[in-house]
């Protein structure tokens, strides 16, 4: 069995949100506008959030990098009244946005905030369709159904294809997501959680590692290691 | 005074005549349905849900809060008209089928409203083709339809005899009758027996299964972990208790607008209702009051503030509204009818005044009054010294400030009517106190995720607006429409006059 | 083919099984967008995929990237793994790349100037025209004897491109080669010239550092190399045993200083006095490395020189004037805070301490910057493993020599417009930001033509209503931009090049790593529109202007050119069995140099000390005789160095020492200063158009309202007592000017300072970029560095106040 999962070491992390941009690019997911996000409904897979307060007079910043969470009990799977999102059989939360009725239950139901909703009709201004990704599993999604992260979904299969066709199974770090590729401080890691020597499961029962809201039992398998 | 229906030969005769006035209602309600449609397919079926305020944090607006509220709505209905088939409280009976109908047209307009709220509404079909048995919404689904058809089965049993009478003297509507009888036009004292047993036996089934479909349309909420408040034991009983209370008063509502238009609705009827709205007011003020108490007493962090930001916060209006003008002044209107001291003869319409308790009143709306002027100048005072969040606490209190004036101002209107409108206003202010509560729980969870994003908005937009009222048009219509196809309280001359 | 894959194999192998599942849910509600991709989904990502190696013009670092192509259009920007720098990585501006080549509103061809400037009336004129007339108009400048009138503007040259403008105003005949330098960052090379010898950039091993000390730059968010510093962070904090100590000096809590191990906050302009402060606990405790400064250095202690004449030593000056009292005085910074991070550094070695513009780009930040630098010396971090390279160049071929005739030898020894290297700007090399006065009227002679490339001077120098004033008074402008921004907006000619994507361009690596590494930028898709490189354009106005300008190109295009610079390389590797390509012929080498995206020759080899310290005493100067002589030279009498407005009189001079920083601004009016940075996603002012990085703005303030736009950031306290609330729109006022925008209470702040960020307020530049948030440049006052001559951006005195 798989248990595909992810590793943020947030002391790397320099919230430099390289990674932000690489999830756009990778996936086609569209830029917001500043109206769109001054509404909050601009598309975002992988977003930095950050928390900047003065604690008793010294500043604190913590930043995280936020992927979807692929709870190991999604509770937007839970909810779904029709299917369209599930867990596949390597624990990654799928959505299908051909069965998807835009009902919105499931974003009601993330406690992480991960899923966007396509409020508009996707378009594309003039000669910024070139850019556009024309892989097949990363067609930019139609209108009123929700989106998220995949894990780079394509990558995995990519991956796989590359293996198949090297007659070999699949090694710790054959699979590179588009923000772990990216990420100038190697800060994200990417692997099978079940693999007990993979580098991500190593790093998931490190001292410094948590996950977030870990107190509702959504048991994510994106892992933050604390800073410093 | 006699009443101008007893002067009329047969109560059918209603039926086939369309004054100007009916005729203006339906072409007003036309329009807005018509608006309501064209920015639902034109605007939001073509651009997008961008249309509405909804946003990626609060994913649900007034839609949902539309279907719950509406959801809620329909038990009052169903209850009466149980209670009057089942305890047979003779008083009930003839606006047992008119609750039956206002309880149907209350769930087709929540499944409007959820027609209206999805991003796919060509999809929709996926839910009984693909339906997730784990997901609430689809349990919801599933109770919502078993409900409608129930009540669906009581509307046609307990009008079936008044469909016969007129399929045998409006020849003209032969068909419309005939299909709304499904054939079955058997008006034999043994069949019609056999009706109030079916009703019986559907009434039975009804208080349960309304029970049940309050406690899973609040499970939509309560089972999601995601949201502060809505994760809560209390969100079911909760949802049991507003729809009965919203449910009935909305009944009493259109009874008194009925009775308004010259329909038989007797006053005893109403004020019956009147005093069960009453009794189970407080019963919700518990309910909320509990919810609330165990939260802010221990300081539990995500739901305090949560309940800080309702009562002073950004949606500060609609809490006190709810509260002050949606619970409070009800209770005390409808207390002042039944406990002012020296009723006047029956004739009287208009019950004797207090003067203690109109000044009473007054002194309130004045201070209320007085207290808003006063924070005006408050807000100004106070942003120019340094204290942070006075301006926000300023706006608090005047909406805390009006909502205590208009509650007050209501109280006095209502001692200065009828005894029936006063009961109306009442059960009108609940029915609007509720839909508040409604927004509440739906919307305000929304604005607190639990992860640090930016403070989420919800404005609802102009378009959202009146797609919404496109829906609740379309109610009235509805009932204009019925209103010409068979009589909407049951005559009085099929039962002796009870008292 | 090596690195360059195609995708076929991958869709064959895995079919429709692997992405059939999920692809055909997929396949619905996409049509208007493929249908303006212009090709059908079937053939979507199956075929005609490429990678192309390249390298990023986002920035100057010059990191590798890999861009994938699909039938010839560009689709996603990754790092390229062979490229030292940044290993396959990237930063956000480099993966943007693709919506810069893609911008809507880029200049499709030549432009004409029909109506009057900035009306934005343009005629499209063919290759031809524009060459030949613009050529025409230069030919005249010259055969008036006016050549020296000529004035090239140019920013981010990368590689060749610099010298080969130089060459082009040498062989036309102008002294006035003006780079932006002075607006840039200017202040490290000029203080590493006076203490070390070399002007320019340091290198840093950051790697293998065990304590940064950094003032005044953004480590993780606006320095550079972007992509090798947030290698470094990662490195520093969990890639190794040890992790690091990293304290960040700076005005606001920036990024860097979040992610810090502390953050020490001083008032703008005072890092110098702190470094000092520094310096004298680690003198008086006896913590510094006394065998490298015994070794290595010149003026610590007190000497003689040939005449026998007594100086003091740096030693007893920062003894006698700089305790940590008087530092703290001076900055802010309490005492106790400065003696331990004076006793942290200088046992925590190898210790680095690294300034940027923050310490820099001040009224005193030359001295500022040779002081932090100072610290350097005294804990032995020179040229050490943890410590400060002295970055290598490319073995490439020279250039030969520029053909002259009288009228260029005439122009070209004329003096400079900007007063570089005079009494006035003693050390500055440029004096971009006063181009708009020197040019009309305030210089020695008017100019008569202003060619710009790749910088935009109606945008970013200081008091930027200084420049569009002059600029009407220009008779002749030309620039060179794909995009019309500012300047182009007021220029007769656009001569619009090729996108960093679109042209061939070597790009010698930012000083950093030491050893020599360069990449090469080649065509990633062929050029969209009808544009051109600059190179070949300086090339067809030379052979135009003909005679001599043009006997000084003798290759066939600017690529020839870069291919005659490189043969220099494949020799050296020929000759030296070094570097990372070697090849039988220098077209192989070229193939493989192309293949691989870039060309290295480490590793790093210390203890050059020749290379390392090749000042005039061959040792690290705490006493910079380089200065010394050139005032010497420029015969600075007591009057010139008062009109200097400097303070310190004699040996102090020429030594690292504090000069008192000057704000512009009445107090008593003005009781804020305003501080400017720079984020990550700011692409080095040429972000703007560029959506991807426009939404991501601010995420060190929780992106509150900061996404596509300015805010300026207000202490809550400071906000309280000027009654401004968190959004209230707000003036930010100096003497020359003043800006509207939102405020956001913001608590990293200082009391006394406002924070701008630089990246948005555009009146030009496309659809993304223009009319959104504000310019700090129409607040700031031009008040320039002593002696470098360098663009002060954090000395201006506002007030705010609600609009």
């Amino acid at each position: 069995m798989t248990r595909w999962g992810m590793v943020i070491d947030l002391d790397k992390c320099t919230a430099c949100q390289a990674c932000s941009v690489a999830c756009k690019t990778e996936n086609n997911v569209p830029f917001g506008t500043q109206e769109q996000w001054a509404q909050e409904r601009a598309p975002a897979w992988q977003r930095v959030l950050g928390v900047v307060e003065s604690v008793n007079g010294k500043m604190q910043a913590h930043f995280y990098p936020r992927p979807c969470m692929h709870c190991e009990n999604p509770p937007c799977v839970l909810v779904c009244p029709v299917q369209a999102t599930y867990k596949d059989e390597e624990g990654i939360v799928q959505q299908d946005y051909q069965r998807c009725i835009g009902c919105r239950y499931c974003m009601a139901a993330c406690p992480y905030g991960v899923r966007v909703f396509n409020w508009k009709r996707p378009s594309v201004e003039e000669t910024h369709a070139n850019y556009l990704n024309p892989a097949p599993l990363t067609r930019p999604r139609p209108v009123g159904v929700v989106e998220k992260c995949t894990f780079c979904v394509q990558r995995i299969q990519r991956a796989k294809a590359k293996a198949v066709a090297e007659e070999r199974s699949l090694r710790d770090g054959d699979i590179v997501t588009a923000c772990q590729q990216t990420c100038p401080a190697s800060a994200i890691y990417f692997g099978d959680l079940e693999d007990s020597n993979s580098q991500v499961s190593q790093l998931a029962r490190s001292r410094r590692a948590f996950r977030l809201l870990e107190e509702l039992g959504t048991r994510p398998q994106v892992y933050y290691l604390s800073e410093g | 005074m006699r009443r101008s229906v007893q002067q009329r030969s047969s109560p059918l005769d209603g039926l086939t005549s369309f004054n100007p006035a009916y005729v203006g209602a339906v072409v007003v309600l036309l329009a807005l349905v018509g608006m309501g449609a064209y920015f639902v397919v034109f605007r939001q079926w073509t651009q997008g849900l961008a249309v509405t305020g909804m946003n990626n944090r609060v994913s649900w607006g007034l839609e949902i809060v539309n279907f719950v509220y509406f959801v809620g709505l329909s038990a009052g209905g169903i209850i009466i008209a149980a209670m009057a088939h089942l305890l047979g409280m003779k008083e009930f009976k003839p606006i047992a089928r008119f609750a039956e109908l206002l309880a149907i047209a209350c769930i087709i307009l929540a499944l409007f409203f959820i027609l209206i709220s999805v991003g796919r509404p060509d999809r929709l079909l996926n839910l009984f083709i693909h339906g997730n048995w784990t997901s609430p919404l689809v349990w919801d689904v599933t109770i919502i339809t078993a409900y409608l058809a129930l009540a669906m089965a009581m509307g046609y049993f307990g009008t079936r005899r008044d469909l016969v009478k007129c399929l045998e003297t409006i020849p003209r509507r032969h068909r419309l009758y005939k299909l709304l009888t499904l054939g079955y036009t058997d008006t034999s004292e043994a069949a019609l027996k056999r009706d109030d047993r079916i009703l019986k036996v559907l009434s039975f089934v009804a208080i349960p299964s309304a029970v049940a479909l309050h406690s899973l349309t609040a499970w939509i909420l309560g089972l999601v972990k995601a949201k502060a408040l809505w994760h809560s034991t209390l969100l079911a009983p909760l949802f049991v208790v507003s729809a009965l209370v919203s449910g009935l008063a909305l009944l009493i509502v259109a009874l008194v607008v009925m009775r308004a238009l010259k329909v038989e609705v007797r006053k005893d009827t109403v004020l019956k209702l009147g005093k069960l709205l009453l009794l189970l007011i407080p019963l919700l003020g518990y309910f909320l009051f509990a919810e609330l108490f165990t939260v802010m007493y221990p300081g539990v962090p995500k739901e305090a503030r949560l309940f800080a930001d309702m009562m002073l916060g950004k949606f500060v209006v609609v809490f006190w509204f709810n509260l002050l003008v949606g619970l409070v002044a009800p209770i005390v209107i409808l207390l002042y009818i039944w406990l002012a001291p020296a009723r006047a003869p029956a004739t009287a319409a208009v019950p004797k005044r207090s003067f203690a308790f109109q000044a009473g009143t007054l002194v309130i709306a004045a201070l209320a009054i007085a207290a808003v002027a006063y924070s005006f100048q408050l807000g100004r005072t106070v942003t120019t010294a340094v204290v942070p969040g006075a301006f926000s606490l300023s706006i608090a209190g005047r909406a805390i400030g009006v909502n205590f004036a208009a509650a007050a101002l209501l109280v006095l209107l209502a001692t200065r009517l009828p005894v029936v409108a006063g009961v109306g206003l009442a059960s009108a202010l609940v029915v609007l106190g509720v839909l508040a509560e409604r927004f509440n729980v739906v919307v305000v969870p929304f604005l607190f995720p639990f992860l640090p994003y930016p403070p989420a908005v919800y404005v609802p937009t102009v378009e959202e607006v009146l797609s919404v009222i496109g829906v609740y048009a379309l109610g009235i219509l509805g009932f204009l429409v019925l209103a010409k196809v068979f009589p909407l309280v049951e005559p009085g001359d099929h039962h002796a006059e009870g008292s | 083919m090596g690195i360059r894959v195609t995708r076929r194999t991958f869709v064959k192998a895995t079919g429709a099984a692997a992405a059939g599942v999920v692809a055909l849910h997929l396949l619905g509600g996409t049509k208007p967008i493929f249908r303006l991709l212009g090709r059908s989904e079937a053939q979507a990502g199956a075929e005609g995929e490429r990678l192309v190696p390249s390298v990023c013009l986002q920035c100057p670092a010059g990191c590798g990237i890999l861009v994938t192509t699909v039938n010839g259009r560009a689709v996603k920007i990754e790092g390229n793994p062979l490229h030292p720098i940044n290993e396959g990585k990237l930063c956000p501006k480099g993966q943007s790349g693709l919506q810069f080549l893609y911008d809507p509103d880029r200049i499709r061809g030549p432009l004409k100037r029909v109506g009057p400037r900035g009306a934005e009336q343009w005629q499209q004129v063919s290759w031809e025209q524009a060459i030949a007339e613009v050529g025409d108009r230069l030919r005249q400048l010259r055969e008036n004897g006016e050549a020296h009138k000529l004035v090239f503007l140019s920013g981010r040259n990368r590689g060749q491109m610099g010298g080969f403008i130089g060459r082009f105003l040498k062989a036309y005949g102008s002294p006035n080669d003006v780079g932006h330098s002075s607006i840039c960052a200017d202040g490290s090379p000029q203080a590493h010239y006076l203490t070390q010898g070399f002007k320019s950039y340091a290198g840093y091993d950051w790697f293998n550092t065990n304590y940064v000390l950094c003032f005044g730059g953004g480590f993780i968010e606006a320095w550079r190399p972007t992509t090798l510093l947030l290698r470094a962070h990662g490195h520093l904090r969990r890639g190794r045993p040890v992790r690091a100590k990293i304290v960040q000096v700076d005005t606001r809590f920036s990024i860097s200083a979040a992610k810090a191990d502390e953050w020490v906050s001083v008032k703008p302009g005072t890092d110098g006095a702190l470094a000092l402060g520094i310096a004298h606990v680690i003198i008086k405790e006896g913590l510094y490395d006394k065998q490298f400064v015994q070794e290595h250095t010149f003026g610590f202690e007190a000497w003689s020189d040939d005449k026998g004449e007594k100086h003091e030593g740096w030693k007893d000056l920062v003894l006698q004037k700089y305790s940590p009292e008087w530092a703290s005085e001076v900055t802010g910074v309490p005492v106790e805070t400065i003696v331990r991070i004076a006793r942290e550094f200088a046992t925590t070695r190898p210790a680095i301490a690294a300034g940027e513009r923050g310490a820099s780009m001040q009224t005193n930040g030359v001295y500022n910057r040779m002081a932090i630098h100072a610290l350097n010396a005294l804990v032995g971090s020179i040229d050490v493993p943890g410590g400060v390279l002295v970055q290598k160049g490319p073995p490439l071929s020279a250039d030969p020599s520029v053909v002259q005739d009288e009228i260029s030898k005439t122009g070209a020894g004329q003096p400079r417009i900007d007063y570089a290297g005079t009494k006035r700007y003693p050390m500055a090399g440029k004096v971009y930001q006063n181009i708009a006065e020197f040019a009309t009227g305030q210089g020695p002679y008017e100019a008569k033509a202003l060619l710009i490339y790749y910088t935009n001077p109606l945008f970013s120098v200081p008091d930027v209503a200084r420049f569009h004033r002059a600029i009407e008074k220009i008779p002749f402008i030309v620039t060179f931009s794909p995009f019309m921004d500012e300047t182009s907006h007021m220029a007769d000619y656009i001569l619009p090049d090729d996108t960093y994507l679109e042209r061939w361009q070597d790009d010698v690596i930012y000083p950093s790593l030491g050893y020599p590494v360069v990449g090469l930028r080649q065509p990633v898709v062929t050029p969209l529109y009808d544009t051109m490189t600059t190179g070949d354009v300086l090339m067809r106005l030379a052979k135009n202007i003909g005679g001599t300008v043009n006997d000084s190109f003798p290759w066939e295009s600017w690529l020839d050119y870069l291919k005659f610079k490189y043969k220099g390389v494949w020799e050296y590797s020929q000759k030296t069995g070094k570097g990372s390509i070697q090849a039988a012929t220098f077209d192989d080498w070229w193939a493989e140099f192309r293949r691989r995206g870039v060309w290295a020759d480490p590793p790093y080899t210390f203890g050059e000390w020749a290379r390392v310290l090749p000042t005039d005493s061959k040792r690290f100067e705490f006493f910079s005789q380089k200065l010394e002589h050139t005032f010497e030279k420029l015969k600075m009498t007591e009057t010139d160095i008062a009109a200097l407005k400097l303070e310190a009189r004699h040996d102090e001079l020429f030594m690292p020492h504090y000069e008192p920083i000057r704000y512009a601004g009445d107090p008593q009016v003005y009781p804020l200063l305003l501080n400017t940075y720079k984020l990550m996603t700011h692409a080095e002012g040429r972000g703007a158009n560029v959506p991807w990085l426009q939404e991501l703005h601010g995420v060190h303030v929780g992106h509150k309202g900061t996404r596509w736009s300015t805010w300026v950031e207000v202490h809550p306290d400071t906000a309280a007592e000027l009654g401004i609330h968190n959004g209230d729109e707000v003036w930010v006022e100096s003497q020359v000017g003043r800006i509207k925008t939102v405020a956001l209470l913001f608590p990293g702040a200082r009391r006394d300072v406002v924070n701008i960020p630089f990246e948005n307020g555009h009146t030009s530049y496309g659809r993304w970029a223009k009319e959104r948030g504000a310019n700090p440049n129409w607040v700031l006052v031009n008040e320039a560095d002593i002696l470098g001559g360098l663009a002060a951006f954090f000395s201006t005195r506002v007030r705010i106040y609600k609009a």
